[in-house]
């Protein structure tokens, strides 16, 4: 009982941060910097779950991702919850083929996250989108593919102790391990 | 021979010139006795001399050249010293000067800034009043708080919500034109589609022509004009309005100018391209159309001092050859007004108005 407590704790607080830090991107950056793209903050904090959870809660986290990122944008929430699933699953996949626990490893990942987003955003808005994006504005996606590896590291030490205080154990520094 | 020496010789005990362990008194020497005369005798002399007033004499000549060289080194010397010290001194002085002044102006620098942000601030809340106050709509002043989270989107959240009375569609404009329409209403905080975004339609009518179409967006500087019939007569350069239709927004105002237009060789329809004449990446002030009011923008262009100008000074202006070819067609007239307006300044105090798009703002 308490463990499924503190797992759902766990996911909560990734909710949270992955909220705050979508906030971050489109309000205060948008603020400061207009309509020049930034990093995709929350792209890490998708990408840390995808890391270092199973598929099974993977998955469950994708759509609760999808459902609350919906609020900030007007891509559709069906859309934008299978682009997540697609970039979690893409996620594990090169993982089980390159991986290593560090916060390079997660900046990496990160940095491929950020334009696989766009792609596969391009992809399903053709397959299943009632409006296919005819015009993909490629430029910003690799400004934003460069920017959001650098919000990486910022944010390893802070989803460890995530980890830390739900009694999970956190990825700890290890060398490469190429399978 | 030897010279006689000229001894005056008083006790010849010893006999000797000045040697000897206990010399004479009496004993001396005539030359020497005479120099020394001269010697004690010349400043007597000198005292004695009469003197022309206002005239050295002339072997005091070459002494007061010389102290007067000597003495103005030493002076120039002295105050050498003394001005590198005064200036040493100074330029502690100075420093520190420098430091306070450096300061104030970096403050002044600030408060100009700000000032500069308050007028601009005051000008675009003038503009917006001036706006309201000359239409029957019921408009909501609203800030922009936030953009899309994905790039691919167009997208703004406002800080008006559905406690504020917003609804699902209701349009959104700023004076220069169309923005969008509300997408999602929360309580304290709204999301507009912009009319750049792919997934917004709004219904539409070429002005000069009357010929109807649905604009859409394609991406953040350009949008679609679609189903127009094939027959339809538009060119470049054709302002394209709200046909007012929907409800959401008053009637003829404006969302862009063509750009292109595309016909294909068959099919029932033709495509153009339109520029916003609202851009996007510098919305900060927006109007909610809580009522359109029946509002027709086609009446007061012509006869009005206020109307939505219909080239925003954030996009190009057409072309030379289409801004001709516009004016030489009946509805030239839509120009003039957004001119007067241009010119027309802004007098209204901003601590006075009814646009309230947060507490900041006004105060």
């Amino acid at each position: 009982m308490k463990e499924n407590l503190l797992r759902a704790t766990n996911l909560l607080l990734f909710v949270m941060a992955a909220m705050v830090l979508a906030s971050l991107q489109t309000s205060l950056w948008f603020q400061i910097f207009g309509y020049f793209p930034g990093p995709a903050l929350w792209i890490p904090c998708l990408v840390y779950i995808a890391l270092f959870r199973s598929t099974l809660e993977a998955v469950l986290f994708s759509y609760v991702m999808g459902v609350a990122l919906a609020a900030m944008t007007t891509m559709p929430e069906g859309l934008l919850m299978i682009v997540c699933l697609a970039l979690i699953l893409s996620t594990q996949i090169l993982k089980s083929r390159i991986y290593w626990t560090s916060s390079s490893y997660l900046m990496m990942v990160s940095g491929i996250a950020a334009l696989s987003f766009h792609l596969f955003h391009l992809i399903a808005s053709y397959i299943i989108g009632d409006h296919p994006l005819t015009s993909p504005n490629i430029m910003d996606w690799l400004i934003e593919a460069l920017l959001t590896p650098l919000a990486a590291p910022p944010l390893f030490p802070i989803f460890q102790w995530f980890d830390k205080v739900t009694n999970r154990e956190p990825p700890t520094e290890a060398s490469a391990q190429v399978s | 021979m030897e010279s006689p020496r000229h001894f005056v010789t008083v006790n010849t005990v010893y006999g000797h010139k000045g040697c000897g362990p206990a010399m004479n008194f009496f004993t001396f020497d005539l030359r020497k006795a005479l120099i020394i005369l001269v010697v004690v005798a010349l400043p007597l002399l000198s005292i004695n001399m009469k003197r022309n007033p206002g005239e050295d004499p002339w072997y005091q000549k070459p002494f007061g050249a010389t102290v007067s060289v000597i003495q103005g080194g030493f002076s120039s010397f002295t105050s050498g010293v003394r001005s590198t010290t005064s200036m040493y001194l100074k330029l502690i002085g100075i420093k520190r000067e420098n430091i306070s002044l450096q300061k104030e102006n970096e403050v002044l620098r600030a408060n100009l800034g700000a000032l500069q942000e308050l007028k601009l601030e005051n000008e675009r809340l003038s503009k917006l009043l001036d706006f309201k106050r000359s239409t029957k709509m019921v408009l909501l002043a609203a800030k922009v708080i936030a953009r899309d989270l994905s790039l691919d989107h167009v997208s703004i959240r406002i800080n008006r919500g559905t406690s504020h009375g917003l609804k699902k569609l209701q349009g959104v404009i700023t004076v220069e034109g169309v923005v969008g329409y509300v997408w999602k209403a929360d309580s304290d905080s709204a999301q507009v589609v912009v009319v750049n975004d792919r997934s917004s339609a709004i219904d539409s009518i070429v002005q000069r022509t009357r010929a109807r179409g649905l604009v859409s967006g394609k991406n953040l500087s350009t949008c679609r004009l679609r189903y127009l019939e094939r027959a339809d007569d538009v060119a470049p350069g054709d302002m394209i309005v709200t046909s007012g239709l929907q409800g959401y927004f008053p009637k003829g105002f404006p969302i862009g100018r063509l750009t292109s237009v595309r016909k294909t060789d068959y099919g029932i329809s033709q495509e153009a391209e339109l520029q916003p004449v609202v851009n996007p990446a510098n919305l900060e002030e927006v109007f909610v159309v809580m009522n359109s009011g029946q509002e027709d923008f086609n009446d007061r262009y012509g006869n009005s001092d206020f109307g939505p100008p219909l080239i925003s000074k954030t996009n190009q202006p057409p072309p030379a050859e289409v801004a001709e070819k516009v004016s030489d067609k009946s509805d030239d007239k839509t120009l003039k007004p957004a001119t007067k307006a241009s010119e027309k300044p802004s007098t209204v105090p901003v601590d006075s108005v009814e646009i309230d798009t947060n507490t900041e703002a006004t105060q």
